[in-house]
């Protein structure tokens, strides 16, 4: 019940409550909590901000769950690109052999090639999520939410279990 | 801030906070057991370790841990042991330990528990890896472990079965005389066309001849009679070089072909000593030189206990590896990724215990049978090439003033190949059993025995070098069974006569893999008795199984090399007839040639004379 719970919330804030903004935030923060490992200092990091924002749980909890699947599909990509970053650009390896050396900074595990290709992933990714999921978010409730609903198929799967199981979803009572 | 963050966030984290300084101890403790567990395969247990902050650090009240392959003994448990942490790297995320003191070093301690694992715990076996040394060794050694003669020498007069023996040696000998034999046929009868068509080619030579000799050349008055002659001459020197050149490319093919016979024929000599030798390893004959008696006598033991160490030394190299900046790009399991290490500036590695002091201490209460340790072990860290120091060990230890050891081992990753070095002995060690012999051969036991031995072992890079000697004194042997040969009974006598003994082994690696030398202080006198009971016996043995062997093969060698004998003479005395035939005709012809040129030219010069008269009349 506890993602019926998220997934509810999720849907809820994009018909209304919540700005774009805060709910767009919480997207993107889930984006970089979802594709990069676990256990690393920025992840904590990331946990705080979202923590202490006034960002939404629910669209963190949902782009948690859905970049952990993209990340483990992506993973050799992520791989390549933290190896290429880390040990072929000759141009960088005196930052990271600063870092290495320096205090805090290896417990970032930016040395590990997972770690830090997806890290550059997300940060790359964490604008545009954001742009794209406030934009979403506004177009969903002005316009896309009543255009949904005057589609044929909209109104054919309005009668079908598919919707009913939807708007159970949806009005749940937490 | 908002009330979520207080109650889901801070609350919690203080909660967190308590939780750990209650219990971190204990964790961290049970985290280092299972950590050593899965390192040692057996049990290793942690008494009272206390994390201290300030300053930071980690001691603890005692650590035993077990024998893997003896679980009702510890391989070691220490005392006391504390040591502080640099936290300024441990920020770094850098564990460096200046000193460390370890109290109590005991080495093999009774148990008052088992110090096996749950079946479930044990780490699965893994698999095989055939690079190490232990595993070539047993692979190389396990090989050509001395096997025991089967039969008593004295017996093996009357009980080797010749006949049989030699019916299901595969004679490489007779292989090769029958195919010595086809090849000189099949020779032969190319040289024989290869005659034929010289006696074919033998009329070109009678006519030339005929031709050459009926020239009368002092009847040849004029010069173009003398040139007509010469011509004629010529055509038959040439006709006689056309079969002389033709001659000559045969006999070349055949002189290869009786080169290659005689090459043939020679090997038999050497095939037939190959062949004895296996018939005489069937008949498992006792090899009575030194290494063979301490191969018989220790080899099994001591490959198996070599074997054992040289699983340690394999740990130290597995575990303790050379660093690289920039490894190949690995693949690991997903969500793992790879750790790429940059040099490290301020020159320390992930973990460095820069001092280890051990003392054995002095409290003796149920210890009797085990080891105090006491010593210094210097430089343990996951990165040498950092430290730029070898990590090195100086321990040593007594037991009731009986039984002692010491050892001294450096390890060395400073460099891109590894090199390690161990120095150890230990003196007046009783031992539960030695086994002596094997299976086959004088199995035998020796109970109470006491050892003392040094080993030096040299291991640079793949190389491996081990020279070792070992002494077994005050033993008691018991014996499998009764003796069931003179080699058996000869050896039993020596060895109830004797109190102690001497083995000095030394294993290598050489290009082709471990080698291994063996000797006793007891082979010379072993051998010497054998010699004495057993030598004349074995020598009629061997004589007798050489006069059967030589049988057999006897009157096939003597067939084929008479053939081949034949065949070669025979066409090396027609091809040398022949060719003193082409010879003389040559020489014939020349000498004919060179009349007619000498007739022609005083011809010639008559003529000039005359001319010369007809102008100055």
């Amino acid at each position: 019940m506890f993602w019926f719970k998220f997934i509810r919330d999720f849907i809820n804030i994009l018909r209304a409550g919540q700005t774009p903004q805060q709910i767009a935030g919480g997207f993107a923060l889930g984006t970089i909590l979802g594709l990069s490992p676990m256990l690393t200092l920025q992840g904590a990091f990331v946990w705080l901000i979202l923590l202490a924002l006034d960002v939404n749980f629910s669209a963190a909890g949902v782009a948690m769950t859905i970049c952990s699947l993209i990340a483990y599909l992506l993973d050799p990509v992520f791989h390549w690109t933290g190896y290429q970053i880390l040990v072929n650009i000759g141009a960088l390896h005196g930052l990271w052999t600063w870092m290495y050396n320096a205090p805090i900074a290896p417990l970032t595990r930016f040395n590990n090639t997972v770690v830090m290709g997806s890290f550059l992933c997300a940060l790359i990714l964490f604008i545009p999520v954001y742009s794209g999921m406030k934009s979403f978010v506004v177009a969903y409730r002005t316009h896309i939410h009543s255009r949904l609903e005057q589609w044929k198929i909209y109104r054919a799967l309005d009668r079908s279990k598919l919707l009913d199981w939807y708007r159970k979803i949806r009005d749940l009572k937490g | 801030m908002r009330k979520k963050f207080l109650y889901f966030v801070l609350i919690p984290a203080l909660l967190i906070g308590l939780l750990l300084y209650l219990f971190l101890d204990r964790w961290v403790e049970a985290g280092l057991e299972l950590a050593g567990e899965k390192i040692v395969g057996a049990k290793v247990e942690i008494d009272h370790l206390h994390l201290s902050l300030f300053p930071l650090g980690m001691r603890w009240a005692a650590m035993h841990v077990a024998d893997p392959k003896d679980p009702w003994r510890n391989l070691f448990e220490t005392g006391e042991a504390k040591f502080a942490m640099d936290m300024g790297q441990l920020l770094r995320g850098k564990v460096i330990v200046q000193t460390m003191e370890v109290n109590s070093l005991i080495l093999g301690t009774k148990r008052t528990t088992d110090g096996s694992l749950p079946k479930g715990k044990e780490a699965a076996p893994a698999p095989q890896d055939t690079s190490t040394f232990s595993a070539q060794a047993q692979s190389a050694l396990g090989a050509t472990s001395e096997k025991a003669p089967a039969e008593a020498p004295e017996k093996s007069h009357a009980s080797i079965n010749a006949d049989s023996l030699l019916k299901l040696l595969d004679i490489h000998s007779l292989k090769h005389l029958d195919s010595l034999k086809a090849q000189a046929l099949s020779a032969s009868a190319q040289w024989n066309n290869s005659l034929a068509d010289f006696e074919a080619s033998k009329k070109k030579l009678a006519d030339a001849e005929s031709a050459v000799k009926s020239i009368n050349v002092s009847q040849l008055n004029t010069i173009p009679a003398i040139t007509q002659a010469i011509s004629t001459v010529e055509a038959s020197t040439k006709a006689v070089n056309e079969v002389s050149t033709a001659f000559s490319a045969r006999k070349a093919s055949i002189e290869s072909d009786v080169a290659s016979l005689s090459a043939s024929s020679a090997l038999v000599d050497d095939i037939a000593a190959s062949d004895f030798a296996r018939l005489k390893s069937m008949a498992r004959l006792p090899n009575l030189s030194s290494p063979g008696i301490a191969r018989l006598l220790v080899g099994d033991e001591v490959i198996k206990r070599a074997t054992t160490y040289l699983h340690w030394i394999d740990m130290a190299r597995s575990h303790i590896k050379n660093s690289s900046t920039a490894p190949p790009m690995e693949s690991p399991p997903r969500m793992k990724g790879q750790d790429i290490h940059f040099p490290l500036e301020r020159a320390y590695p992930k973990f460095w215990i820069m001092k280890m002091l051990i003392s054995g201490g002095t409290d003796t209460t149920g210890t009797a049978e085990a080891i105090r340790a006491k010593g210094e072990i210097d430089n343990i860290s996951n990165d040498q090439s950092v430290t730029h120091v070898p990590m090195t060990a100086t321990l040593e230890g007594v037991e009731g003033g009986a039984r002692s050891f010491s050892l001294h081992a450096m390890i060395d990753r400073t460099k891109p190949v590894p090199y390690d070095e161990y120095d150890a002995s230990i003196g007046g060690t009783p031992l539960a059993a030695f086994s002596i012999g094997n299976e086959g051969f004088l199995a035998a036991k020796m109970v109470h025995a006491r050892m003392s031995s040094s080993v030096k072992i040299v291991v640079p890079g793949s190389g491996f070098d081990a020279n070792s000697k070992t002494e077994l004194s005050g033993f008691a042997l018991q014996f499998a069974s009764e003796p069931k040969s003179t080699l058996e009974r000869v050896i039993r006598e020596v060895l109830q006569n004797i109190q102690q003994f001497q083995v000095s082994f030394r294993l290598w690696k050489s290009g082709s893999g471990f080698d291994l030398a063996l000797s006793t202080d007891l082979d010379n006198q072993i051998a010497d008795h054998l010699s004495g009971v057993l030598g004349a016996e074995l020598t009629k043995a061997q004589n007798d199984l050489k006069s059967k062997f030589d049988a057999m093969i006897g009157p096939k060698k003597a067939e084929v090399e008479k053939l081949v004998s034949d065949k070669t003479s025979g066409i090396e005395k027609q091809l040398g007839a022949n060719q003193s035939l082409i010879t003389d005709k040559l020489s014939m012809l020349d000498a004919k040639k060179k009349e007619l040129t000498d007739r022609l030219a005083n011809q010639q010069k008559g003529k000039v004379n005359d001319l010369l008269k007809g102008i100055l009349k």
